[in-house]
């Protein structure tokens, strides 16, 4: 590390950053690449773990702002998140392992930009926007979808920083998380999906939300799917129609590869079950 | 470059100087001496190198020293007051739930940080609280029997065995 810098307020961080600025949060993606020979020595490293006002949840009405270095394990116990956006809680329930929900953070998360991230596919279930604030204290916001541009990359620019993620309420909605990993705990996700569901008295459907990630070089939401059920009925036909198109899809953007012969009827079946479980 | 980092560690006052880019495990370990953390896998996946940062586990091994400035850090060596061992340790040895005993640190903070988050944590949350961290010798029945042990208050807070 050429430097190092360890700022107790944002004001204070927003002075250090520079070109060749690293940033660490919870460390779990850092020091792992460290160990595998990152070299750092040109770089500036940029703590992140000793700003309280990086920390914590607000909710304002339907909008809920998740500040940059809210541990997993802090997303998981806030209140406000589990009652408006339980597969956000699932979602971050099910990454790693008990320490690496304590360490690792949500805009660790975001700003990594791995294919495989646990909370990306719940974050975009709830029409995430990632909050951006340069060196001059100018702040922005994109969409999550725009701003992971691909695995590895975002559109983060190098005089910026991640300051939180806004996420709209699904209180009204029927929610549900699912991950395929290799084992229970600390397995990098093969697959993920996150869906929520708003119905009318009558039973059609309001409002859908469809999302997977893991399978796919980044996490998608299914919007043409989403817009087509709209004022449908969840019919056993109209659910094997559905998850075929999806699994369809992936196939579609993500090419044939070795293990697209489990992974495609997998999709299939996996989006199959999780409508059924929250059409009943 | 070095630098200087003050912090606590099991309730004393420490100051040393590491380098900028020294993992926790490595301070522990070389600096003050502190063995029982173990390196497992050095890449936080098998949880030997478990430690209690402000009150919630963490692998030590991913862990930038650094960043534990004005932190307070509880390693294995805190456990053991005055000779006697923590029940959870205790449990351990009675429940024979550690063969080579690397992974055991890291297995006995885990355990006692899930127990004190849900007092009443079933087995399958036991579970949960224990998937952080690996063992290559045990199976892992014996640790689970031990966890429960202690959350069924088998043991009276001086460690002694109740049966």
């Amino acid at each position: 590390m050429l430097n190092y810098f360890r700022p107790k307020t944002i004001n204070e961080c927003l002075d250090y950053i520079c070109d060749d600025r690293v940033y660490i949060a919870g460390g779990t993606d850092l020091l792992v690449e460290m160990k595998n020979g990152h070299d750092l020595s040109k770089n500036t490293v940029i703590d992140l773990t000793h700003i309280p006002e990086l920390s914590g949840v607000k909710r304002e009405n339907d909008e809920i702002e998740i500040m940059a270095c809210t541990t997993h394990d802090n997303v998981v116990l806030n209140k406000d998140i589990n009652q408006c956006l339980r597969a956000l809680s699932s979602a971050c329930r099910s990454v790693g392992s008990p320490q690496i929900r304590n360490m690792g953070t949500i805009g660790g998360s975001v700003g990594t930009a791995s294919p495989a991230s646990d909370p990306m596919p719940a974050l975009m279930l709830a029409d995430g926007r990632v909050v951006l604030i340069n060196k001059k204290g100018e702040t922005r916001e994109e969409g999550l979808e725009d701003f992971i541009v691909k695995p590895g990359v975002t559109t983060l620019k190098n005089d910026e920083m991640i300051l939180s993620i806004k996420v709209k309420s699904l209180k009204e909605y029927k929610q549900s998380f699912f991950k395929i990993g290799r084992r229970k705990a600390l397995a990098i996700a093969r697959l993920n999906f996150a869906m929520a569901i708003l119905k009318n008295d009558d039973e059609t459907i309001k409002d859908i939300k469809i999302v997977i990630g893991a399978a796919l070089p980044v996490t998608k939401r299914f919007y043409d799917i989403e817009k087509m059920l709209v004022g449908k009925k969840l019919t056993e036909d109209l659910i094997e129609q559905v998850s075929k198109e999806i699994s369809e899809q992936v196939l579609a953007i993500a090419g044939p590869r070795k293990s697209s012969e489990y992974k495609i009827p997998v999709i299939k079946n996996v989006v199959n079950s999780m409508l059924k479980e929250m059409e009943v | 470059m070095k630098i200087q980092l003050n912090t606590t560690i099991n309730d004393l006052l420490v100051s040393v100087e590491i380098e900028q880019d020294a993992r926790l495990l490595d301070v522990l370990r070389d600096n003050l001496g502190l063995l029982g953390t173990k390196e497992g896998c050095g890449v936080g996946e098998c949880g030997a190198c478990t430690v209690i940062i402000n009150g919630k586990t963490a692998n030590s091994c991913i862990t930038l020293a650094a960043s534990m400035e004005d932190c307070d850090i509880k390693t294995i060596e805190y456990l053991s007051k005055d000779g006697e061992l923590h029940p959870m340790q205790e449990s351990f040895i009675d429940n024979s739930a550690l063969q080579c005993g690397f992974c055991t640190p890291g297995f006995v903070l885990s355990g006692i940080s899930l127990l004190e988050r849900n007092p009443k944590a079933t087995t399958e949350e036991i579970k949960e609280g224990l998937s952080g961290n690996i063992c290559r010798c045990t199976g892992y029945e014996q640790i689970i029997k031990a966890v429960e042990d202690v959350r069924d208050k088998k043991y009276n807070k001086d460690g002694a065995s109740n049966e």
